[in-house]
């Protein structure tokens, strides 16, 4: 018999990375912008928020930008494959940073903010479902990337994520995503607009991402190089 | 009784929910006038060095120097079609033992042209920073030399021509960017570059090549030597980045700097950096002068050690700097901690020691130890 059940999951597995492909799909057109808002609350209630531009084009390319608080202004993010590199205002050039440190503190590290689509960094290695919804096991394809592992809850009626769990190579959770309030952003784009995180690193925190706006719309690839990242805020007139 | 403050409870309650999680849509309004900037205020508390040849020099009899600076910062972008204009413009009040000073500076202030995604022409007073140094930049040819104790500052540019083209492709390598600069001198314009008339030309060639930034540099000018430069940088990992750059002067200096940035698995991030400079000071050159300028050895070791959210304190960062001549071993060595709160407003505090023999670059400072508060508003 267990012969037989690893068969039926080599054959279902490509239709399962078909799958993670649709609901990224869902997530985000190929090539958008995107405006979205992240509010890290403190145990004591105390918050502070942020207000970012993203462009996104493929599956490996994103520059950001921060428009609000006044202390972050200005920085900009390039993510072009596993290169990601920071502008800040001050300095006045780009540095390459890591993936993991994070530009504006709290829950939310770098990659939670510049994010591709999970198809470009995860393999679904198991899939289970219910009436209700898909459970995806998905791998990292490389160790570049944030998390080893992510348990993510699809619901099959939107095919969009409920809820994403983020474990470390030692199998650690690490933080755990909840989508919710599904919303059409445009022809074709109905998502969650509000992404919840909390971790157990940061116990009493809570990180709010709400999404404002997302829009397809094309962009050349000269928009993901290191000579524009100062000039992202020209992308959104 | 109760159901009305339950009500009020619910509705207060429901009020803080919509407001984290709505979305203001009025507050991504684009507008043509887009402007950032700080007010900032240091101050610097300084024990004086009585062994210090300077101290005697000047022929001071007290123990404790009091700086402080007030600094004004407004950076601005101003859009029209394919047209900017960007500035930035620094007002500085300087106070150092009770003499003060008024500085006006504009960091820059220049036009920006988009022919087309691919073509771009800068006109005007421009900081290029290029180079991927982050304390030294021996490649940055046609910029202000950094100042290692505060690389993040801004400062000011020269007046230039700058055409860019930049091109992406598919494939191992993703990115070409060409720099072409025309940087003219006289007594009056860009005259601290060379102070009498002169034309000077450079070209930058940068590549993004199998996830390596590598730029090729090279300077000509009918008054001064030829420059020639190399500079690039790379992940060897996601936690782990390294970086260099080679000058050189025709018939002239060579320097070179090579450094790394490396996260640990607790989140500090360690960055070092080694820098030479054929003509710098020797141990020898630097015991026979007074006042050296300041890094003006020829190498220079540097350490920062930086800790985001320390004891797990959110929106601050702790860190630790060693900057160390290794022609006379003396050093400075800075502790700082920084926080940035919820209005925009940030504190940096830092103790600082200047330490080695008194004939040393360190060593022989008028201050040996200084306090250091720095708080900056940004808008």
């Amino acid at each position: 018999m267990k012969p037989f059940l690893f068969f039926m999951l080599i054959l279902t597995l490509p239709h399962a990375n078909d799958l993670l492909e649709r609901v990224d799909r869902n997530l985000q057109p190929v090539s958008s912008e995107s405006y979205k808002k992240l509010v890290n609350i403190e145990p004591d209630g105390s918050k502070k928020e942020f207000l970012l531009y993203q462009v996104k084009k493929g599956k490996d390319k994103m520059v950001s930008l921060f428009l609000e608080p006044e202390s972050e202004k200005g920085r900009a993010t390039l993510r072009l494959g596993d290169n990601m590199w920071l502008y800040i205002p001050n300095v006045g050039k780009p540095i390459r940073i890591a993936s993991m440190q994070s530009v504006v503190g709290g829950v939310f590290n770098n990659s939670d903010i510049m994010r591709l689509d999970f198809s470009a960094e995860y393999k679904v290695i198991e899939q289970k479902e219910n009436s209700t919804q898909y459970i995806l096991n998905l791998k990292a394809k490389n160790d570049t990337v944030a998390y080893d592992k992510l348990i993510m809850t699809v619901d099959k009626k939107t095919l969009t994520p409920k809820k994403v769990a983020c474990y470390s190579s030692t199998q650690m959770l690490i933080k755990t995503l909840h989508y919710k309030d599904i919303k059409k952003f445009a022809p074709g784009i109905v998502r969650p607009a509000i992404v919840e995180t909390v971790s157990p690193f940061y116990k009493g925190y809570k990180s709010i991402m709400v999404y404002g706006k997302i829009t397809p719309k094309h962009f050349a690839n000269e928009v993901f190089t290191l000579e524009n990242i100062s000039k992202v805020g020209t992308l959104r007139r | 009784m109760i159901y009305p403050l339950l009500a009020l409870v619910l509705l207060g309650h429901m009020a803080l929910y919509a407001d984290d999680y709505s979305f203001d849509m009025g507050s991504i309004e684009v507008k043509s006038f887009e402007y950032s900037g700080y007010l900032r205020s240091e101050y610097k508390y300084q024990n004086l060095n009585q062994d210090s040849p300077l101290y005697a020099l000047l022929n001071r009899n007290d123990n404790v120097q009091d700086t402080s600076l007030n600094e004004a910062l407004f950076r601005f972008t101003q859009y029209k079609n394919d047209f900017k204009l960007i500035g930035a413009l620094s007002a500085r009040y300087e106070n150092i033992d009770g003499s003060d000073e008024d500085i006006f500076t504009i960091y820059q202030l220049y036009a920006h042209h988009t022919l087309s995604i691919n073509h771009s022409i800068d006109l005007g007073k421009k900081t290029l920073k290029w180079g991927t140094g982050y304390f030294f930049n021996p490649a940055a040819f046609l910029d202000r030399p950094k100042d290692p104790i505060q690389p993040e500052n801004a400062y000011e540019g020269y007046s230039m021509a700058n055409y860019i083209y930049n091109k992406s492709f598919v494939g191992d390598l993703k990115n070409l960017k060409l720099d072409f600069v025309y940087m003219p001198t006289s007594s009056k314009i860009n005259n601290d570059f060379y102070a009498l008339n002169s034309h000077n030309l450079a070209t930058k060639l940068y590549l993004l090549y199998f996830d390596t930034d590598l730029s090729l540099i090279y300077l000509y000018s009918d008054s001064q030597k030829d420059k020639l430069g190399f500079t690039f940088s790379r992940n060897l990992e996601t936690y782990f980045e390294i970086h260099g750059e080679y000058a050189k002067e025709l018939d002239g200096y060579h320097a070179y700097l090579l450094g790394f940035k490396y996260v640990t698995q607790r989140d500090i991030a360690v960055l070092s950096e080694y820098y030479y400079h054929s003509e710098g000071l020797t141990k020898e050159d630097i015991r026979s002068t007074i006042k050296p300028l300041p890094f003006c050895a020829k190498s220079y070791f540097v350490h920062k050690f930086s800790k985001n959210e320390p004891f797990g304190i959110v929106y601050a960062s702790m860190y630790f700097k060693n900057l160390l001549n290794t022609e006379d071993y003396s050093h400075l060595d800075t502790l700082g901690f920084i926080y940035t709160f919820k209005n925009n407003l940030e504190i940096d505090f830092s103790y600082n020691v200047n330490s080695g023999k008194n004939t040393s670059e360190f060593g022989k400072k008028m201050v040996s130890d200084f306090a250091w508060l720095k708080a900056t508003w940004y808008f």
